[in-house]
């Protein structure tokens, strides 16, 4: 070793790193023999080669350090561990209800997040999604405004070549929950999730392909796109493409297959046809709104412009046979007739129109539960840090002899701060556990089977919740730290330790808090299932039980007749009728003009055959239903009583109504029908016109209703089953219960009830543990107080009752706040319902009764206990 | 009487040769020279410490040195155990060594 050179500084930082692991007093040799090898290889090569090496031992010293470190934190770390346990073990019930609350609350705010993203992730997965806005009619009939998704097939195409800020314009029909009848080779298929769409669809829409190309699918006419399902279940393992399946009368080539949609798509569809397969929109037609339009926006496309070009196509195109002063006059009166857009991204959880694909969400319920997943988090928090602060309070005796025995402030400091955080990680554990645990029954709940803890997918969850368990644990750890800790053992040892209630205010006020939400939560959970039941009972103008409703999609056509002769012969068939819709599957609205009377638009407009009647159990009014024995019944029409009287038709008997798109424009008036709800309780029942089937009414019938007596019910379908088979062999069966079909129609209000009845009982037990912990803590902190009073007197009924009846007074406190909130709130959602009903005061009272008899099980222990205790056991220590 | 490590045996005999400059960096560069291998501070250090606690080594610090930036060396020095096991290792070893020829191992290869 040379030693006459002069000494270079290796770099800085990494000599800091090197100190750090080899501390060695002021003589710093260690330090001194890195830089002598430093300067050595400098001078022989190069600097560079000297950092290198330099930098290359601080990095191998530093790690071997953090392995020694972690060796030792670990074995310090069991030391505080075994403590730990060992407090748990000697307060069991605390220990388990303070971590059982956080776990709870942490889980159930999990599960309600993983609603709520869900719900808030719909058609976000396209790659254009923020582009794409879908075309929605507005107009008005007689003073009401209707809303709906269903415009013109020319309006895509138009949009497409005459709009400069449209890229891309798509239309798809069906797919609504309409059936189609699919044959491939020998085999039938009943499809409801079948579509007529055109070669845009894919190009707009990200649906990935698994064969064919998506950029050309469905250009020619008749190919058809499959999801994977669809193509499993006609073709099995072998090859889909090129593949032929038969359909509207026609064979269809099999040009593509997609992945199945994604569950937060708002529509899923399995087969989409091409459009250029259907001759009759070669011309563009703009008098039948049958197709939804969805635009893609070029980059930084003005919507402003998009929407003056939909006014301008309003003008020429749909309102062209229209003179202005006619429009004019017609918009004086309040008559509107519009095209507006909603984005792609705000349907699922904002759009409420006429003919979805399928039952939307809500966003102001998923805002809602996005606050009440915060609000039980938050308070199963403050519960937690409250409770542990309450119980370390009893722990200043032990800090009073650990510090006799020599112990100083930081290690005890140290040792109330793990035993917080380990608390909180294991109640986080407990949480995770809980919440994975619970979720199979929660996604059945929500009708979500596909939800799932995203730890992978979302990395910043885990790591969230840790953080939060960290921040959680260093909360409840400051009072036991930092103000016990700093005792004086004396004073402790002693016993005339000041517990003040300084923040007793704030304690009283969360309970409040924590029931005013319960109380809300319960009222709400009362009130959706007083409206489920409301729906349920209410009548709605026909029988919906014990009728079976099979798609026929027309197949029966001439032969309905023997099939229905055939059934009846059955004695546990009752009635069997025909028609083109059924309750719960929307109607038709066609131009017409009712004599007498100033209607001249759309009407809604549906055809039934003689049997439709008893087998709903539908009622008359007034006039005769049809008949089977009166050939003129060909032209005969029914009103329901909305449409005498909306549309004022004075007399409604015998008046010509005239409907525009049938062969024979004339009809007249045989009967007016009760009124019925054709459509859910959210909506008022509006005029309906019947027309006759087999008549001139369409192509025939869609649905048989078939009302079944209620014996042997399993037996009388198998014949029912068999009877069709003659009439239609190699079609299968299918049929739903006609309360199903209703019942579906309040889905999203079902789940909002069972979600928020879950809710409500997660808020109301995370409370409750909050009033657990704050009454033990409260007897505990007046056992002294209790025992003068029971020397200087008072009995021990007198001692609960004044204790019970604080806690109580709280309760009912927190009633009081929660009654006008959960009856505003409550009434806006009945809003949604045109039948609704009251909410009156049984949910308030039940809420009520329910919480204070809640709070008198919780408080009762512990007020009994301390009222029951001997005075001397509390006075011993004076 | 423990037996001492190979690499202990190694440092002990290296603090004997390098005498007043028995220091961490002559007794890694001596190694590196006998043994052909790679040796880390650490091992030597490791090693220095374990030879210090059983007392065959003692240790000093020298003035501080100009070309150390200004920091000391630690100087080892054999003290009367360490004489002792260096003559018991010397023992054992001749014991373990002997009768075996050079040529005879060299003529297996």
């Amino acid at each position: 070793m040379t030693t006459d050179n002069h000494y270079n500084q290796p770099p800085r930082l990494a000599e800091i790193l090197l100190n750090a692991v080899f501390p060695d007093g002021p003589h710093r040799s260690p330090l001194g023999d890195f830089g002598e090898v430093y300067n050595d290889i400098r001078r022989r090569r190069g600097p560079l080669a000297a950092g290198a090496w330099y930098w290359g031992q601080a990095g191998r010293s530093v790690a071997a350090l953090l392995l020694r470190k972690m060796y030792w934190g670990l074995s310090l770390g069991r030391d505080s561990l075994r403590l730990t346990l060992r407090s748990f073990r000697r307060r069991k019930a605390y220990t388990l209800i303070n971590i059982l609350g956080l776990a709870i609350g942490m889980a159930a705010a999990l599960l309600i997040m993983l609603w709520v993203t869900d719900e808030r992730s719909f058609d976000r997965f396209h790659t254009h999604a923020d582009r794409i806005y879908r075309v929605y009619l507005v107009f008005s009939q007689e003073n009401r405004v209707t809303a709906q998704t269903q415009t013109p097939a020319a309006l895509a195409e138009t949009l497409m070549a005459e709009c400069p800020e449209v890229e891309r314009a798509t239309r798809i029909r069906g797919g609504g929950g309409d059936s189609l009848l699919v044959r491939v080779g020998q085999r039938q298929f009943n499809e409801t999730r079948a579509a007529i769409t055109d070669n845009e669809f894919f190009r707009i829409f990200s649906f990935p392909f698994i064969a064919g190309d998506p950029a050309t699918a469905l250009v020619a006419p008749r190919s058809v796109a499959l999801s994977q399902t669809a193509a499993r279940k006609y073709f099995g393992d072998a090859a889909p493409l090129g593949k032929i399946v038969t359909m509207y009368g026609d064979d269809f080539q099999v040009t593509g297959v997609f992945q199945d949609m994604p569950p937060q798509s708002h529509f899923h569809l399995d087969v989409l046809c091409s459009f250029s397969s259907f001759d009759q929109y070669r011309e563009p037609v703009w008098d039948w709104n049958n197709f939804k339009t969805y635009v893609q926006l070029r980059p930084g496309g003005r919507m402003a412009v998009l929407r003056s070009k939909l006014d301008d196509i309003m003008r020429t195109r749909l309102l062209a046979g229209h003179s202005e002063s006619e429009i004019r006059q017609w918009r004086e009166r309040g008559g509107q007739y519009y095209m507006s857009l909603q984005a792609l991204t705000d349907i699922h959880l904002t759009s409420r129109l006429v003919w979805e694909f399928e039952a939307n969400g809500n966003g102001a319920v998923v805002r809602f539960f996005a606050i009440i997943a915060a609000f039980i988090l938050v308070i199963a928090i403050i519960n937690y840090v409250n409770l542990a602060t309450a119980q370390s309070a009893g722990r200043a005796r032990e800090v009073g002899i650990r510090k006799t025995l020599g112990s100083t402030r930081s290690p005890l400091m140290g040792r109330f701060m793990t035993e917080s955080v380990l608390t909180s990680l294991l109640a986080l554990g407990l949480a995770l556990a809980l919440a994975q645990l619970l979720l199979p029954a929660y996604r059945n709940l929500v009708d979500k089977p596909w939800l799932g803890i995203p730890y992978l997918e979302q990395p910043l969850l885990p790591v969230g919740l840790v953080a939060l368990a960290l921040l959680i644990g260093f909360l409840a750890g400051i009072y036991p730290a930092f103000v016990l800790s700093s005792f004086r053992p004396m004073a402790v040892l002693r016993g005339n330790l000041s517990r003040g209630l300084k923040n007793a205010r704030l304690r009283h006020g969360l309970v409040i808090c924590q029931f005013a939400l319960s109380i809300f939560l319960l009222v709400g959970t009362l009130v959706v299932r007083k409206q489920m039941l409301y729906i349920q009972t209410r009548d709605i103008g026909f029988q919906r039980e014990q009728v079976l409703v099979a798609p026929t999609m027309g197949l029966l056509g001439p032969k309905m007749e023997a099939f229905r002769t055939a059934l009846l012969a059955d004695p546990a068939i009752a009635a069997v009728g025909a028609s083109t819709t059924v309750p719960g599957k929307g109607l038709n609205n066609l131009g017409s003009a009712i004599e007498g009377t100033t209607v001249n638009s759309g009407v809604n407009i549906m055809g039934a055959d003689t049997g439709f009647l008893s087998a709903l159990q539908l009622e008359m009014a007034a006039g005769r239903y049809f008949s089977r024995d009166m050939g003129s019944d060909d032209r005969a029409i029914l009103v329901n009583e909305s449409a005498v009287r909306e549309f004022g038709i004075a007399e409604p008997l015998g008046k010509k109504v005239r409907v525009s798109g049938f062969v024979d424009h004339q009809y007249h008036i045989i009967g007016v029908i009760k009124d019925f709800h054709y459509d859910s309780l959210h909506l008022p029942v509006k005029p309906v016109l019947i027309a006759r089937i087999p008549g001139l009414y369409g192509p025939g019938e869609e649905y048989v209703s078939i009302r079944i007596r209620p014996t042997l019910i399993g037996q009388t379908i198998d014949r029912i089953k068999t009877t069709w088979q003659e009439m239609v062999p190699g079609t299968p069966f299918r049929f739903e219960f006609l309360d199903t079909i209703t019942n579906d129609l309040y889905r999203t209000e079902e789940r909002t009830g069972r979600v928020f009845t879950i809710f409500s009982l997660f808020a109301l037990f995370v409370a409750c543990l909050g009033l657990l912990g704050l009454a033990s803590f409260a007897t505990e902190q007046r056992t002294r107080e209790m025992g003068i009073r029971k020397v200087l007197g008072a009995t021990a009924p007198a001692l609960f009752l004044k204790q019970a009846g604080e806690f109580s007074r709280w309760v009912l406190l927190g009633n009081v706040i929660a009654w006008p909130a959960a009856w505003l709130v409550m009434n806006l959602w009945l809003e949604n319902f045109a039948y609704r009903t009251e909410i009156g005061l049984g949910p308030f009272a039940l809420a009520t009764g329910l919480t204070l008899v809640i709070t008198g099980l919780t408080v009762g222990y512990h007020a009994l206990r301390g009222a029951c205790a001997k005075p001397v056991n509390a006075l011993r220590h004076e | 009487m423990t037996i001492l490590t190979r690499a202990e045996e190694l440092i002990l005999v290296a603090v004997w040769r390098l005498k007043e400059e028995a220091y961490c960096v002559p007794i890694r560069a001596h190694l590196v020279e006998v043994t052909g291998k790679k040796w880390s501070f650490g091992s030597i250090y490791d090693g220095l410490d374990r030879l210090e606690k059983k007392g065959y080594l003692d240790s000093s610090y020298s003035e501080p040195c100009a070309e150390r930036g200004g920091r000391s060396k630690r100087i080892y020095r054999l003290t009367r155990p360490g004489y002792e096991a260096m003559l018991r290792m010397m023992e054992m070893n001749e014991k373990l060594w002997a009768g075996i020829a050079r040529d005879a191992v060299e003529k297996r290869i």
